[in-house]
């Protein structure tokens, strides 16, 4: 019974891997490089978080999600945040039609957001009334339209894209907004051999070619097995540590934070750390969570939940350096 | 718990027992070897067994506290394999899970103890052995140290003095040691001292002192008499000036002077008269009275109201007088004059080296009875200080000096010194004086004058005295 037992576990871990190998296979069919990109995608989709992607035009943030959106084989939408949308032109709306007796009625009329994966494109375009259409979706897999409130399918993601470089009429993503994305990844200009694989792509064609290979229900499935990874003690208290030495006005805080920290992370970054390196550990075929699963996660959970201050910005210090500062300092005071 | 993760949980406690004991070794010895050479250093005697104790006992204490210290339990040992090996926190997990069943539970022990079973038991740091090596050797070195190092050497234990308990007769000669110099015709000042010294040294005998200490009080008490004498006797000074003219009726004159021979000074004064008398020797005579003043003269720090100094300078300044005027004058003007100058010389130097010879004399002979009555050896006495005024002139030298001049006083039984004979008023050598002095003594003892013990000292004095004699005789 012991060894069924056995076989069947290791069926499961071998086939999660095998489900990651293909969509990352079939992504690459669409995308060139950005590998860690992908693998935090991943990530986070299998942990059930939103992903925001900040990188210049043409680095292939929308195309990355559209591929992906093939590769899961589960309705996807993609709304292009404008100024002028509306949020019920996210959520949707009710609407007066005729019945067949002539009779007017309100219906719902069901808005983009109503699929498994939504693409919001760049989402800092919209309104911050607009924008906060998101949160409870985001947060919660549900929409509140008048009395009504409507459950979205499982498994549900928000891949919402930015231009860093615009500034100009966007509107900036509140902090309530951003600590709902679990990840926010930075799409980097390719290097010059993925440019060139890049060019060579495009004379071939424009459209996504990957191809479903996982099912939601898949997903779900992989969602639970990663679950079940173990996080020792010493790891749970490395990344409940990091988060609390974001903040300063906390009594035992990092020096970092004191210096150059204007607010630190909330307890969403605490279990968005710990959920997506249970997922990162699975995915590289370990079979517990790691400091090292909590390092590589960090920056990508914490660049987007905090604020530096005007030191860091009169030492010309960024929040990439200030994250990695602040794994520095986790990493000699955990001794 | 997973058979590997025991396996090394097991190596790891044992290494940790080897550690502790090391611990304990090197304490142990240290500690021993210390207390080795800090005992050496500081005190005599081997107390080697307790080091040893004490650094065994330490040892064991320490050796014991670090195995506690250092005992790990399942969660300690499993975060140290995973520093060690770089596992990741793997076997941390699977500790912290171990009873808990699940998919990736399960997998995740299996690929922990899969890991673990590749660290073989023997995988030790070689610096940390090295430096736990190191160390028990030094520590070892330093017990050795202790033991070879040499111990300091005992203090040699200070003899138990022997007390000295006064008898009934040194007391009483004592006190009429000091009757005889109250009574004596010695020079007030160096009585006064030397009966004060007297009285003080019974004083301190009759308080209770040990064997050594009364012999150093004696000597002591010796040198000091001798010193009050000299102090007070101007002879030395006065010979030593006379002895350093050149003149050769200098020298015999010097040596009367220092040896303060009363008798000797009398013919030596009836020389001068005849050789005044003697025209061919006046020019000599002039010579000396001339030389006498200026040796007077040059003595800067002399008492001038020293008796025997001012007689000395009355009679060179009466030799000048003859000597300037004698051409003036006929013989019989120069033989008048020598005639008064002689008597009166005869009489106020006589008189002057009396009394200092009688004042050495007086501090020989208590120096003497004080060497009898305690028993000091001839070593022990202290020799004295006394500088003769200048050695005893030749035979060679002119007729006139007077043969057999006696020698500068000395302490030695049946020796050559010479002694004033009463029968003859001559100074004749100790020996040829012995039987009548003995003669006198024994009858003075029948007598019952003096105490019995007293007169058995007396008689065993004299003993001495005739022992010492018979080997001269030999000799």
């Amino acid at each position: 019974m012991e060894k069924i037992n056995n076989t069947e576990n290791l069926e499961k871990v071998k086939m999660f891997s095998e489900k990651i190998a293909r969509i990352k296979n079939e992504l690459r069919k669409d995308v060139v490089g950005q590998e860690d990109v992908i693998n935090n995608v991943l990530v986070a989709i299998v942990a059930g978080g939103n992903v925001l992607l900040e990188g210049v035009p043409g680095v292939g943030k929308t195309r990355m999600v559209r591929s992906l959106s093939r590769t899961l084989a589960l309705p996807f939408s993609r709304i292009q945040f404008t100024p002028d949308l509306m949020p019920s032109d996210v959520t949707g709306t009710n609407i007066v039609e005729k019945d067949e007796n002539g009779r007017l009625n309100t219906k719902f009329r069901r808005g983009p957001i109503f699929a498994n994966l939504v693409l919001a494109d760049e989402i800092n375009r919209a309104t911050p009334k607009t924008q906060s259409a998101m949160l409870e979706v985001m947060q919660e897999h549900k929409i509140t339209v008048g009395d009504n409130t409507y459950k979205l399918e499982e498994p549900f993601f928000v891949m919402a894209t930015e231009n860093p470089v615009e500034q100009d009429g966007t509107y900036p993503l509140p902090e309530a907004q951003m600590d709902r994305f679990m990840f926010k990844l930075i799409v980097n200009f390719p290097g010059n051999k993925e440019l060139a694989d890049i060019v060579r792509m495009t004379g071939i064609t424009m459209e996504e070619t990957a191809e479903a290979v996982i099912s939601g229900e898949e997903i779900l499935a992989m969602r639970s097995l990663a679950a079940t990874v173990p996080v020792a003690e010493k790891v749970l208290q490395y990344a409940v540590n990091l988060v609390g030495y974001t903040h300063p006005e906390l009594a035992e805080t990092s020096d970092t934070a004191k210096k150059y920290i204007k607010y630190g992370a909330s307890p969403r970054a605490a279990q968005a750390l710990i959920t997506a390196a249970k997922v990162r550990a699975l995915m590289n075929g370990n079979y517990n969570v790691s400091i090292e699963d909590i390092d590589a996660l960090a920056p990508h959970v914490l660049r987007h939940r905090i604020k530096i201050n005007y030191t860091a910005i009169n030492e010309k210090l960024n929040v990439e350096d200030i994250v990695d500062a602040l794994l520095k300092e986790n990493k000699k005071l955990s001794k | 718990m997973g058979k590997e993760f025991k396996r090394l949980k097991k190596y790891n406690a044992l290494c940790i027992a080897l550690k502790a004991t090391a611990i304990g070794l090197s304490t142990g010895l240290l500690t021993a070897g210390i207390l080795l050479v800090v005992l050496k250093l500081l005190t005599t005697g081997s107390r080697a067994i307790f080091c040893v104790l004490g650094g065994v006992a330490l040892g064991l204490i320490s050796g014991i506290v670090s195995f506690f210290l250092m005992k790990m339990n399942d969660k300690k040992v499993a975060e140290r394999l995973d520093e060690v090996h770089k596992l990741n926190e793997r076997v941390q997990t699977m500790v912290e899970f171990k009873g808990e069943e699940g998919t990736i539970l399960t997998l995740q022990r299996e690929d922990t103890e899969r890991r673990l079973k590749e660290i073989s038991s023997v995988s030790v740091r070689k610096g940390a052995v090295v430096a736990y090596v190191v160390t028990l050797c030094l520590c070892v070195g330093v017990f050795v140290g202790g033991i070879i190092a040499p111990a300091k050497a005992a203090p040699t234990e200070p003899k138990a003095e022997i007390p000295f308990e006064l008898t009934e007769w040194q007391k009483v000669a004592l006190k009429e040691l000091i009757v005889y110099v109250q009574n004596s015709s010695m020079k007030e000042e160096p009585k006064t001292e030397t009966v004060a010294k007297l009285e003080e040294l019974l004083s301190a005998l009759e308080s209770g002192v040990s064997e050594r200490q009364m012999k150093l009080m004696v000597i002591d008490s010796i040198t000091n008499i001798y010193v009050v004498t000299d102090k007070a006797n101007s002879n030395d000074e006065l010979g030593a000036a006379v002895a350093a003219l050149s003149h050769e009726q200098a020298k015999p004159l010097a040596f009367i002077i220092g040896s303060l021979n009363n008798g000797a000074f009398a013919s030596q004064i009836e020389d001068f008269r005849i050789a005044f008398e003697d025209q061919a020797k006046l020019e000599k005579m002039i010579v000396l009275a001339e030389e006498l003043n200026v040796a007077l003269d040059g003595v800067l720090d002399f008492d001038e109201t020293d008796p025997l100094y001012a007689a000395v300078k009355k009679m060179t300044a009466a030799l000048n007088e003859v000597a300037l005027n004698y051409p003036d004058h006929d013989a019989e003007w120069v033989k008048s004059k020598m005639g008064l100058l002689t008597n009166d010389m005869k009489i106020e130097v006589g008189a002057a080296l009396e009394e200092q010879s009688i004042t050495k004399d007086v501090c020989n002979h208590t120096v003497r009875e004080l060497a009898s009555i305690f028993k000091l050896s001839k070593d022990e006495i202290p020799a004295d200080p006394d500088q003769p005024a200048a050695s005893k002139p030749n035979e060679s030298d002119d007729d006139e000096v007077n043969p057999g001049a006696p020698g500068p006083a000395e302490m030695e039984f049946g020796s050559d010194d010479t002694v004033y004979d009463p029968n003859t008023g001559e100074f004749v050598p100790y020996g040829k004086i012995m039987n009548p002095y003995y003669s006198a003594m024994d009858e003075y003892i029948h007598s019952g004058k003096v105490s019995k013990e007293l007169g058995q000292f007396m008689s065993d004095y004299f003993q001495n005295l005739f022992a010492g004699l018979e080997e001269d005789k030999e000799n």
